[in-house]
C-alpha cells in the first residue's frame, strides 16, 4: 500500500554522508544539493516527488535523524 | 584543574605533563593557556584553537577535563 | 545463522568458465576470527585458491567485499576491497577504495561477490533484487571507465541506480598496473586487481539490489555517529585561512624531534577544506613529499615550482565536493577542467595528494593542468597513478644517465618536468602502445627489461611502487612499506598516523606516546618501534575488515569509536585488545598466503634509496637513514613470525587458530 507521506530533509542537522541516497530502494533520493554550506558538499533532495513510495527506508537510516516523512 | 591540551608545534611545552595535561587555576580562561604555552602573538592569528571541538572566545572559562585543541594537519594519501 | 549482526552471512562465487552461481554460506564464527572486508576476502582466498595460481589464470579468484559496518548506520565506513593473488607482487593482493559501491554489495545479499574461472568473451555481472546475471559486454570491451559506466546505464535499467565497478583499457590489455573504477574514477587502483579482472574477461560488475542490512543494536550505532558528526560539522578552518600557510606549516611540523601530542579531529577541518591535497605543498617543506625519483628534494623543487600545486589553485576548478558513502568529512571534490584540457574532458574527481606528488615533484613536473589531464587519463584508462608515476619516474632517471635516447622512447624527450612527454607516455602506458608497453607493468618489470644496472633507480617494494610519503621522514612508514604482505603501501602504519590514532586509550598493551618523546628514536630498531608497527598493522585489518576510511582512523580512535561500533552491530562484547587479536590473525593471514606461494617475505625489502642508503645531501631530510633490514626483524618479531625469515612462527598459528584453514602449508619452526 503506498503510503502519501515523503521525506522531508532537515538541512541544519543534516550531514551530507549519502546514506540516505544509498540506501533508497527507488533511488530518488539524489545528493546535488550544493548551496547549502560553504563547502559546496552536495546535500540530499527527493528528485522525484511521485515515484517515492513513502517506505520511509531514509527516515529510519539516517543517523542524524534529519529525515522527517511529512 | 586539569585539562588535555593538544598544543601547536611552537608552543612552550614545559607547562605541560607527559600526558599533554595542564594544571590551572579553577575558573581560568582559555587566555591563560595561551599565556602558559607562550604562543607569540605574531602567529596567535595561524593558531586554529577548540575547546572540546567547538570554536570559543579567548575569554572562556574553563573546567576541569576540558580539551583544548590547537589545529594540526597530517599527511594524507 | 544470526542475520542481525552487521554481516549478510553469505557470499556469491561466481565461476565465469561455466557460467555457474554458488552462494556459499559463512559461519559466524568465520567473522568472529576475520571480520568480514579484508579478512573475509583473504579467508576464501586461502581456502579456495589453489597453491601455485597462475594470477592471470582461471585458478586465480577475484573478490569484491564490503565492510563490517558498512551499511549499519555507522559513519565512515563506506569503504569496499577488491581482493586477489597480485600479479604484480605474486602474492596476495587488495585494493581499498570509497565511493558508492560498498554498500551495494551487501544490499545484493552478500558480504562479498567473488570470481573464480575465466570467460570466453567479455562479459559483466548484475545483480538485482531477482539475482545475479552474467551479461554479454563485448560491445564494451576498448570502453574508457567513464564510458562505459554511461553505457551500461544506457543497457540495464533498474529500479536502483546502478553501483558500477569497471575496468579500463589498461586492465583490458593486462597491464600489471591495472585498477578497477567505480563511480567515474574513484580507484581501487592497487596490487593489479584490474589486471585480474581484465584477466577472467569480467568487465563491470553492476550493482542494483536494495535489501536491508541489519545490525544488534542500531541506536547505540547511531549515538556513536552523532557524537562523531558533532565534532567534525564544528571543525572548520576560519575563511582566512590559505593555502599559502601550508608550507610555514611543514616547517613548523618538523622544528622540533619531540613528540607533541595530537588532535587528529582538527584534521578534519583541513580534508574538509582542501581534502588530500593539503600536502601538495606542505609535503613539499616537511621532507614527506619525494621528488625527482626519490632522490632529489625541495631544492630541486623550490617554491617557484611547488607553488603550482598550491590546493587553493585547485580548488579553484571544484565545483562540488564529493565523498564515499557514509562519509561526513567529503575530502573529495568534482573538478570543472574544460579549460584545462581544451574541452577533452569537462570534469574529473580532484587529483588526490598522490596523484598530484608522482606526477609533480616526483617528476619535476611544474605543470598543473597537465595532472589535472593526466588524472582523468588515468582514471579512464583504470591505471594506478601511483605505480605509473613511479615507472615515468624510474624512465626519466635512466634517461638522465643516457641509457634511454628517444629512438628507444618512442621520440619522446624524458628530460625532467616534460610535461607534454608525460602526458603522452600516459596515454601510451593505458593503450599498452610505444614506449608505454615497456613501462605499463610497473617499474620492476621495465628494469628487467632495461637491463641490471638499472635496479637500483626502480623504486618498489616487492613490485610494487610505494605511495608518496618518504621512510626517510617516518622510518616506521618504510617498516609496512617492507613489511606488509601487500607491499608498498603508504596506509598500513607510520609513526605519524600512530600518533594521531591514540590507540593507547583503549587498546591496553599499545604503548602511549608521551610529550616530549624523542622522534628520532623511531630511527633505531627498538622494541618501541616493533610494537608501534605490529599496532599498526593490526588496527589497520580491523578497518579494512569494517569497510573503515583510513582518515577516519587518523582523527583519532577516542573520537571514531571503531571498538563500540563493531560490538554495536554484532552483538559480540569484545574488548579492543580482543579486535586486536583478530587484526593480528588476519594479518598472519595474508601473510601465510605469500609464504605458502613461495614468497620470501625479505624479498620484499624496499629500495635501499628510501631508507637513506645512501642518503640525501641536502633538503630538509639530508642525513636521515636507518637499518631497513633491523627494522623489518623487529617488525617481524612483535608480530609473532620469525625475526629473521618473516615466516609466521608454530606458536603464532596455532595460538590465534584459523578455523577450517589449513595452515601446515606455511613453512614454520
Amino acid at each position: 500500500m503506498t503510503n502519501s507521506k515523503k521525506p522531508v530533509i532537515d538541512y541544519a542537522n543534516c550531514m551530507a554522508c549519502g546514506i540516505c541516497s544509498g540506501d533508497c530502494p527507488l533511488s530518488c533520493i539524489v545528493l546535488r544539493k550544493t548551496d547549502i554550506d560553504s563547502y559546496h558538499k552536495a546535500y540530499p533532495v527527493l528528485d522525484d516527488y511521485y515515484l517515492c513510495n513513502g517506505c520511509t527506508r531514509c527516515a529510519k537510516a539516517c543517523p542524524m535523524e534529519a529525515i522527517k516523512m511529512m | 584543574m586539569k585539562v588535555q591540551i593538544y598544543p601547536p608545534p611552537f608552543a612552550n611545552l614545559n607547562a605541560l605533563d607527559e600526558d599533554g595535561m595542564l594544571i590551572l587555576e579553577p575558573g581560568a580562561r582559555l587566555s591563560s593557556v595561551y599565556r602558559r604555552l607562550k604562543i607569540p602573538l605574531v602567529l596567535q592569528p595561524l593558531v586554529i584553537c577548540h575547546v572540546n571541538y567547538q570554536r570559543v572566545k579567548l575569554n572562556t572559562q574553563l573546567k576541569d577535563g576540558d580539551v583544548i585543541s590547537f589545529i594540526l594537519p597530517l599527511a594524507g594519501g | 545463522m544470526n542475520f542481525l549482526r552487521g554481516y549478510c552471512g553469505k557470499i556469491l562465487m561466481v565461476n565465469l568458465s561455466d557460467s555457474t552461481f554458488e552462494e556459499i554460506e559463512i559461519p559466524d564464527t568465520i567473522y568472529e576470527h576475520f571480520l568480514s572486508g579484508v579478512g573475509l576476502g583473504a579467508y576464501i582466498l586461502y581456502k579456495y585458491v589453489p597453491k601455485g595460481a597462475d594470477p592471470l589464470g582461471p585458478d586465480n579468484i577475484l573478490g569484491f567485499v564490503s565492510g563490517l559496518l558498512t551499511g549499519t548506520g555507522s559513519f565512515m565506513t563506506g569503504r569496499w576491497m577488491a581482493v586477489c593473488k597480485s600479479p604484480l607482487t605474486g602474492g596476495f593482493g587488495d585494493a581499498n577504495c570509497g565511493g558508492t559501491f560498498s554498500p551495494a554489495i551487501k544490499q545484493c545479499g552478500y558480504d562479498g561477490i567473488f570470481f573464480k574461472g575465466q570467460a570466453q568473451t567479455p562479459v559483466m555481472l548484475f545483480i538485482d533484487n531477482k539475482g545475479p546475471q552474467l551479461l554479454d559486454a563485448t560491445a564494451l570491451w576498448g570502453l574508457d571507465t567513464v564510458a562505459t559506466e554511461a553505457a551500461i546505464n544506457q543497457m540495464i535499467t533498474a529500479k536502483k541506480k546502478l553501483a558500477i565497478a569497471t575496468i579500463g583499457p589498461a586492465g583490458e590489455h593486462q597491464s600489471l598496473i591495472a585498477g578497477i573504477s567505480n563511480d567515474g574514477g574513484r580507484m581501487a587502483a592497487r596490487s593489479g586487481v584490474g589486471t585480474v579482472m581484465g584477466s577472467k574477461k569480467l568487465k563491470a560488475v553492476v550493482l542494483a539490489g536494495s535489501k536491508m542490512i541489519h545490525c544488534e543494536n542500531p541506536e547505540t550505532i547511531r549515538t556513536i555517529s552523532r557524537d562523531y558528526a558533532k565534532k567534525v560539522k564544528s571543525s572548520n578552518l576560519p575563511p582566512m585561512v590559505t593555502g599559502a600557510i601550508l608550507p610555514l606549516m611543514g616547517k613548523s611540523m618538523i622544528a622540533t624531534d619531540k613528540a607533541i601530542p595530537i588532535d587528529g579531529m582538527l584534521s578534519t577541518a583541513i580534508m574538509k577544506k582542501w581534502g588530500t591535497g593539503f600536502t601538495n605543498t606542505m609535503g613539499m617543506t616537511m621532507g614527506d613529499t619525494p621528488v625527482k625519483n626519490w632522490k632529489g628534494s625541495v631544492v630541486d623543487f623550490p617554491y617557484l615550482k611547488y607553488r603550482h600545486m598550491n590546493p587553493d589553485l585547485i580548488q579553484k576548478h571544484e565545483t562540488q565536493k564529493y565523498h564515499c558513502y557514509s562519509c561526513v568529512i567529503g575530502c573529495g571534490g568534482l573538478c570543472d577542467i574544460k579549460n584545462v584540457t581544451n574541452g577533452r574532458f569537462p570534469h574529473t574527481h580532484k587529483p588526490e595528494y598522490e596523484t598530484v606528488a608522482a606526477f609533480g615533484s616526483l617528476l619535476l613536473n611544474k605543470d598543473r593542468d597537465s595532472i589535472f589531464l593526466i588524472n582523468e587519463l588515468l582514471n579512464r584508462g583504470g591505471m594506478d597513478s601511483i605505480s605509473a608515476g613511479n615507472t615515468i619516474a624510474f624512465a626519466m632517471e635512466c634517461y638522465e644517465k643516457g641509457w634511454l635516447n628517444q629512438e628507444v622512447t618512442s621520440g619522446l624527450d624524458l628530460t625532467w618536468g616534460n610535461a607534454e612527454a608525460i602526458m603522452t607516455l600516459v596515454e601510451q602506458m593505458i593503450a599498452g602502445t610505444g614506449f608505454g608497453a615497456i613501462l605499463q607493468n610497473g617499474v620492476k618489470k621495465a628494469s628487467e627489461i632495461l637491463g641490471i644496472e638499472s635496479a637500483p633507480l626502480a623504486i618498489h617494494a616487492g613490485g610494487q611502487e610505494p605511495g608518496m610519503h618518504d621512510p626517510r621522514l617516518d622510518p616506521i612508514l618504510g617498516i609496512h612499506y617492507s613489511c606488509d604482505p601487500t607491499p608498498g603501501r603508504h596506509t598500513i602504519g607510520a609513526g605519524s598516523y600512530y600518533a594521531y590514532m591514540r590507540i593507547w586509550e583503549d587498546v591496553t598493551w599499545a604503548p602511549k606516546v608521551k610529550l616530549g618523546e624523542d622522534k628520532s628514536e623511531e630511527y633505531e630498531a627498538t622494541n618501541q618501534v616493533g610494537l608501534k608497527s605490529m599496532v599498526n598493522a593490526c588496527i589497520k585489518q580491523i578497518l579494512d575488515g569494517s569497510g573503515g576510511c583510513f582518515f577516519a582512523m587518523v582523527s583519532g580512535l577516542n573520537h571514531f569509536k571503531i571498538f563500540d561500533y563493531l560490538n554495536a552491530a554484532t552483538g559480540w562484547q569484545k574488548t579492543p585488545n580482543e579486535y586486536m587479536t583478530i587484526g593480528l590473525r588476519m594479518q598472519t593471514l595474508r601473510q601465510a598466503f605469500n609464504v605458502r606461494e613461495g614468497i620470501n617475505p625479505r624479498n620484499f625489502k624496499m629500495n635501499e634509496r628510501l631508507s637513506g642508503h645512501p642518503p640525501l645531501k641536502e633538503g630538509p631530510l639530508k642525513g636521515k637513514s636507518f637499518d631497513m633490514d633491523e627494522m623489518m626483524g623487529v617488525h617481524y618479531q612483535f608480530m609473532g613470525w620469525d625475526k629473521k625469515t618473516g615466516i609466521p612462527t608454530k606458536t603464532a598459528l596455532e595460538d590465534l587458530g584459523f578455523c577450517d584453514l589449513e595452515m601446515e602449508d606455511v613453512t614454520h619452526d
